[in-house]
C-alpha cells in the first residue's frame, strides 16, 4: 500500500512537477515567514528576521532542492536528463554510434544466432525417452572401416531375444522406403518406413492423437502411425483419421495414431511408420531384409560392452545363416545417436558447425576489440571535457554516472538491434532449410548464449565506457586545463590501442584463410567436369503400384509409351529412363562373375543400373565402343548390358571387353550370363561416405527392356527451361495411367547443387563472417590511426614548419598504421597454420595450407589496411602547419 | 546536519513529528516550534531535515496533509496522523522504550 502510495505520489511530483513545485514552494515559504514573524515579535526588523531565519533554518532554494532530490523521482529525473545529455552526445558524432552500435549489433547477433544452432544440433539432448543412452546398432563391412550399413533383420530379432545390455531394443529400416498410398482417388508417393512394434516406447513418446504401434497389432494385417506433418498437408488434417484405413500400395492399413507434430526422427521427410509383423517380408526372409537397429542401453552398460555382447550374437546369426550369405561379411557397432544423427545429415556437419562456430567466436571478440578501441578513443578526445566538467564542480558520482549513462544507451541499442539480427537470423536459418540438419530438436534463439553475448559487449562497453570518468578524477585539473587543453596522452591507452588492432588483424587473416579455403574448395568441387552435360535436363522419379505391374512386359511397355509420348512433346530433344538417376550411387552393389574366369579376389563394388537407349545421348555420355540398346534387347532375347570405363579398366584392363560375358552374382548363381555389347565413359557419382569429392564408380548397364524394377526416374534433355517441362510431364503420365504418382522433379542441376548444400552453405558463412571481421579490422585501424593523427596534429605542425616535406609526414603515419597491421598479419599466419588444418576434411583440391591461397589473402588484407592508413596519413600531410601549432 | 545543536539518532525524527501530531493536526512550521519547545531547545530543525521527513512520512501513509488558514488567517498546510500513523507511533514508542531501557541496563553495568 505504502509502496503505491509512494509510487504515486512520485509519479505525481514527476509529471505535474509545476504543481508540486509550487506547493512546496508555497509551503516553504509560509514556514520561512512564520518563523520571521516570530523574529519580528521579538522586535527585530523585518530584514534581519529573514536573515536570522535563513541562517537558523536553511536558504529557500537550496532547501527545496534538498527536499526534491530526497524522493527516488528525482533519480529518475537526473537519469532522464543523462540519457538526453548522452543521445546528444552520440548524435553529435553519428558515424563513430553507427559504427559501435552495428558492431555490437553484429558481435551479439551473429554469435547468438550461431551458437543456437550448434546448441540445437550438437549439445541439447535428443527429445526422446533416456536420450543420453539411446545409441544406434549400425554393422560395418569387414575388411572396409567406416563404412556404416545396415543389420539383417534376422541380426535384430536374435539381439532383440538374447541381449542383457538393452532396457529396450527396436528396428527401422529407410532402405526401401517409397510406398504409394491412395487417398480420395489420388495416388501420393509416400515415404513408408516400417518400423518394429516397440520403436515408439524406445523412444517414449505417445501419440498425440490415437495410439502409437500396441502387441494386438501384430496379428493384423497392415497398421500405420502418421506424421504429423504428413496428415496435415497431405491428407489435408482429415479429422476421424484415426482409426480409418489407407489403401497403401494395394494394402488396405488401418490408421491408429497420429505422433505429434515436435516428433521427428530419421529420416525427417518420414510420411508415417508401418507396423514390422510377423506375416511381413522381415520375418519371412530375414536374412535377406536389411534393418537400422536402435536401442537405449541399460543404465551403467557402456558402448563398447554392448557392442561385444552383440559381436558375439552375430555369430550365432551368421553359424546359421545360408552359405555364402552377405551377413558373414558385417559386423555390428554401437554408436551414440545423436552423434550418427548429426553424421547422417552431412558427414562434416559435426566439424563445419564447431569452425563456424570458432569464427563466430571471433566476431564477438573483435566487436568487442572495436567498441573498446572506439570508446578508448574518444575518452582520448574527451579526456579535456571531462576534465573542465570535473572543474565546474560536477562531482565525480555525478561525472561517473554520465558516462555510465552514455554507454549503457550505446550497450542497449547495439543489444535490441543484436537481439533483433540474431531472431531475424534463426527464422531466416529455419525458414529456408539452406542445409539438412538432424531430426529431434529444433533452432531456437538460446537465451543463456543470448545473455552471454549481452553481457560481453556491455562488459566492454562500460569498462571502456568509463575510463574517462576514472581518470577525470584521477588526473590533476590544473595539469589538464594549464596546458590549454591539450590531451594529455596517457602511454596506457595508446598501447591498449594498438594491442587491440594489432589482434583484430590476427583475427581477420586466421578468419579469411579459413573462409578462402572453404570457398575455393566449393568453387573447385562445383567446377569438376561430371562426364556428361547436366545442363537442361529434367528428371523426376516415377512409382508404378506393383499390382497392376506384376509382369515385366507390363512395366517395359509402359515406359516405352511414356517415352514415345515424352519425345514428341515441343523442345524435348531427348527422353531417357534410369532406375538409379546420378548424382547419387547407393543402394546395394552387387557380386560380379566373368565367364571364364576365376572367382574375382576383393571385389570393387558394382552397381547395376537398368535404363532405357536413349540414356547416353540424352545425358551426354560419351560412347567408346560397341553399340546402345536397341530393339532387338527385349524380354527373352539375349540377356546384354553395357558397362562404363571404369569397368572396363577394372576388370578387363589387357581385354577388349565386348562380347565377354558377365553376372552379376556368384558364378554359381542361376541368374543369366549378360553380354557385354558396348563401353561407355564414366559418370561422376557421389557417395554417402566422402562429401567432398565425387567418385567414379563401376557400373554395369542393362536395357530397362530386359529387367525393369517398378520404380524408376526419368531424365528430358530439352532445348529451353526444364522446369517448364513438368506440367506436360505429369498429364502425360496421369493420361497413360493415373494410378502412377510422378514425385521429386528436379533439374539435374539441382540434383547436383543439392550435394554441394552443405559445403556451399558454410563457405558462404564463412566468407560473410571473415568479411565482416575484414571490415571491422579495417574500421579499428582507420580509427586508431585517426586519433593518432589528431593527437599528434601540434607535433606534426611543428615538423612541417621545421621544413619536413608533407610526403615524409605522410610515411610517419602510415608507418606506424602498417606496422601494426604488420605484426597482425604475421601473428595471423602464423595462427591459420595452426587452425585450419582441422577443416582439411571440408577441402577439396586445396591443402589447408596452401601457398597461393595465403599470399593471396595476405595481399588482399594488407591492400585494404592500406586503404584504412592512407586516409588519416593523407589527411595528417595536408594540415595547414598555422593551423596545426595552433591546434587544441 | 553537523551544524544543528544535536543530531538526531537516525530515525528518531520521525517518531518525533508523529508524536507532535498525535495531539492535534498541525502545519510545519507549528510542528518545528513544538519540537524546540518540548525539547527544550535541544533540537532546532532546518527546514530540509524537516521537509523530507514529512514528504517521507506522506509517502508511508504515516501522514495526510490539508492546506488550511492558521490562526493569523495565513494558508499553511497542515499535516495529520492518519490510523496506520498513530498505529505506528504506538508500537515506535514502545520499541523506543525498550531499547532505552536496554542501554540505561548496559551504561550502568559497566
Amino acid at each position: 500500500m505504502s509502496l503505491l502510495r509512494s509510487l504515486s505520489n512520485g509519479l505525481r511530483s514527476l509529471f505535474r512537477k509545476e504543481r508540486v513545485a509550487g506547493e512546496l514552494d508555497e509551503e516553504l515559504r509560509g514556514f520561512l515567514e512564520m518563523a520571521a514573524e516570530e523574529k519580528m515579535k521579538q522586535g527585530m526588523n523585518r530584514k534581519d528576521a529573514l536573515r536570522a531565519v535563513r541562517m537558523e533554518r536553511g536558504n529557500l532554494e537550496v532547501t527545496k532542492e534538498v527536499v526534491r532530490s530526497a524522493g527516488w523521482e528525482s533519480f529518475i529525473q537526473t537519469l532522464w536528463q543523462d540519457l538526453r545529455f548522452g543521445a546528444r552526445m552520440l548524435r553529435k558524432s553519428p558515424g563513430f554510434t553507427a559504427v559501435a552500435v552495428i558492431t555490437l549489433a553484429l558481435g551479439i547477433g551473429a554469435s547468438t544466432a550461431v551458437f543456437s544452432i550448434v546448441d540445437a544440433v550438437l549439445l541439447r539432448a535428443l527429445p526422446y525417452k533416456g536420450a543420453e543412452r539411446l545409441v544406434a546398432v549400425w554393422c560395418t563391412e569387414i575388411g572396409q572401416p567406416g563404412t556404416k550399413i545396415f543389420a539383417s533383420y534376422r541380426d535384430f530379432e536374435e539381439f532383440k531375444a538374447h541381449n542383457h545390455s538393452f532396457e529396450e531394443l527396436a528396428a527401422l529400416t529407410w532402405a526401401r522406403a517409397g510406398e504409394i498410398l491412395t487417398w480420395r482417388g489420388s495416388p501420393h508417393e509416400v515415404l513408408a518406413i516400417p518400423a518394429s512394434a516397440d520403436f515408439f516406447s524406445l523412444l517414449g513418446i505417445p501419440a498425440a492423437e490415437g495410439r502409437t504401434f500396441g502387441s494386438q497389432d501384430i496379428q493384423n494385417g497392415c497398421t500405420v502411425v502418421l506424421a504429423h506433418s504428413f496428415w496435415q498437408t497431405e491428407l489435408a488434417a482429415a479429422t476421424g483419421i484415426v482409426g480409418s484405413t489407407l489403401t497403401l500400395s494395394g494394402k488396405s492399413c488401418a490408421v491408429v495414431g497420429v505422433m505429434p507434430r515436435s516428433f521427428e526422427f530419421y529420416p525427417k521427410q518420414t510420411s508415417l511408420w508401418t507396423l514390422i509383423t510377423p506375416e511381413s517380408q522381415f520375418s519371412k526372409e530375414p536374412f535377406d531384409s536389411v534393418v537400422g537397429i536402435f536401442g537405449r542401453l541399460k543404465p551403467g552398460v557402456s558402448m563398447g560392452s554392448a557392442e561385444t555382447e552383440l559381436l558375439e550374437l552375430h555369430q550365432r546369426v551368421v553359424k546359421e545363416s545360408p552359405a555364402g550369405s552377405w551377413v558373414a561379411q558385417i559386423a555390428p557397432m554401437v554408436r551414440d545417436l545423436r552423434e550418427q544423427f548429426t553424421w547422417m545429415a552431412g558427414r562434416n556437419l559435426r566439424v563445419a558447425l564447431l569452425v563456424i562456430f570458432a569464427a563466430v567466436s571471433f566476431v564477438l571478440l573483435i566487436a568487442c576489440l572495436n567498441v573498446a578501441n572506439l570508446l578508448l578513443g574518444r575518452s582520448t578526445e574527451r579526456h579535456k571535457e571531462v576534465a573542465v566538467r570535473a572543474a565546474l564542480g560536477s562531482g565525480r558520482s555525478r561525472l561517473v554516472r554520465q558516462l555510465f549513462t552514455e554507454s549503457m544507451l550505446l550497450a542497449v541499442l547495439g543489444t535490441l538491434f543484436g537481439i533483433l539480427f540474431a531472431v531475424a537470423g534463426v527464422r531466416y536459418f529455419n525458414s529456408t532449410n539452406l542445409v539438412e540438419l538432424p531430426p529431434g530438436n529444433h533452432v531456437t534463439i538460446n537465451p543463456h548464449v543470448l545473455g552471454f553475448a549481452i553481457f560481453l559487449t556491455t562488459a566492454t562497453g562500460l569498462v571502456f565506457g568509463l575510463l574517462p570518468a576514472w581518470r577525470g578524477s584521477q588526473v590533476d585539473l590544473n595539469e589538464v586545463l594549464k596546458q590549454s587543453g591539450r590531451s594529455i596522452i596517457h602511454a596506457g591507452s595508446r598501447h591498449a590501442s594498438r594491442l587491440l588492432v594489432v589482434g583484430q588483424v590476427a583475427l581477420s587473416m586466421i578468419l579469411l584463410a579459413g573462409a578462402g579455403l572453404l570457398i575455393e574448395s566449393i568453387v573447385r568441387l562445383a567446377s569438376v567436369p561430371l562426364g556428361f552435360r547436366s545442363d537442361h535436363l529434367l528428371t523426376a522419379e516415377l512409382a508404378l503400384p506393383p499390382q497392376t505391374y506384376s509382369k515385366l512386359n507390363q512395366r517395359s511397355d509402359l515406359y516405352e509409351m511414356l517415352v514415345a509420348e515424352l519425345s514428341v512433346l515441343p523442345s524435348v530433344q531427348g527422353v531417357a529412363l534410369c532406375s538409379a538417376l546420378p548424382p547419387y550411387n547407393g543402394g546395394g552393389s552387387s557380386e560380379l562373375a566373368v565367364a571364364g574366369n576365376a572367382p574375382i579376389e576383393n571385389l570393387e563394388a558394382v552397381n547395376a543400373v537398368e535404363i532405357t537407349g536413349d540414356y547416353f545421348r540424352v545425358l551426354g555420355l560419351p560412347f567408346l565402343q560397341g553399340r546402345d540398346f536397341d530393339s532387338r534387347d527385349r524380354e527373352g532375347s539375349q540377356p546384354v548390358a553395357i558397362v562404363n570405363d571404369q569397368m572396363a579398366h577394372l576388370y578387363f584392363s589387357k581385354e577388349d571387353p565386348i562380347g565377354k560375358q558377365i553376372k552379376l552374382g556368384k558364378p554359381d548363381n542361376k541368374i543369366p550370363w549378360l553380354t557385354i555389347i558396348g563401353v561407355v565413359g564414366n559418370e561422376k557419382r557421389t557417395i554417402v561416405y566422402q562429401e567432398m569429392g565425387y567418385v567414379e564408380p563401376a557400373l554395369v548397364y542393362l536395357p530397362v527392356s530386359q529387367s525393369a524394377g517398378t520404380s524408376i526416374a526419368i531424365v528430358i534433355r530439352t532445348a529451353g527451361q526444364p522446369l517448364a517441362l513438368s506440367r506436360p510431364l505429369q498429364m502425360e503420365m496421369s493420361r497413360l495411367d493415373s494410378n502412377v504418382p510422378v514425385y521429386d522433379v528436379r533439374t539435374m542441376t539441382q540434383r547436383y547443387s543439392e550435394f554441394l548444400a552443405h559445403p556451399r552453405f558454410r563457405a558462404i558463412f564463412m566468407g560473410i563472417l571473415a568479411g565482416l571481421t575484414f571490415l571491422l579490422a579495417a574500421i579499428g585501424i582507420y580509427g586508431v590511426l585517426r586519433q593518432v593523427v589528431s593527437r599528434r596534429t601540434q607535433e606534426i605542425g611543428i615538423r612541417l614548419t621545421l621544413g619536413a616535406e608533407p610526403t615524409q609526414v605522410f610515411g610517419l603515419v602510415l608507418r606506424e598504421g602498417m606496422g601494426m597491421v604488420g605484426v597482425g598479419v604475421v601473428i595471423g599466419i602464423i595462427g591459420a597454420f595452426g587452425l585450419t588444418r582441422l577443416m582439411s576434411t571440408m577441402l577439396y583440391g586445396i591443402g589447408p595450407t596452401d601457398l597461393f591461397l595465403f599470399i593471396a589473402v595476405t595481399m588482399s588484407l594488407l591492400s585494404v589496411a592500406l586503404v584504412a592508413c592512407y586516409v588519416p596519413a593523407r589527411h595528417a600531410m595536408r594540415v595547414p602547419p598555422m593551423v596545426a601549432l595552433r591546434y587544441e | 546536519m553537523a551544524d544543528q545543536p544535536s543530531d538526531l539518532v537516525q530515525g528518531t525524527l520521525d517518531m518525533l513529528i508523529l508524536k507532535t501530531l498525535a495531539l492535534e493536526p498541525m502545519h510545519g512550521y507549528g510542528i518545528a516550534v513544538r519540537l524546540e519547545q518540548m525539547s527544550k531547545g535541544v533540537f532546532r530543525l532546518n527546514a530540509g531535515s524537516l521537509f523530507v521527513a514529512f514528504q517521507r512520512l506522506q509517502r508511508d501513509g504515516l501522514i495526510r496533509n490539508e492546506w488550511k488558514a492558521t490562526e493569523n488567517s495565513r494558508r499553511a498546510k497542515y499535516y495529520a496522523l492518519t490510523a496506520q500513523g498513530r498505529k505506528r507511533l504506538n508500537s515506535e514508542t514502545r520499541e523506543w522504550g525498550r531499547q532505552v531501557a536496554a542501554i540505561a541496563r548496559i551504561l550502568e553495568t559497566s
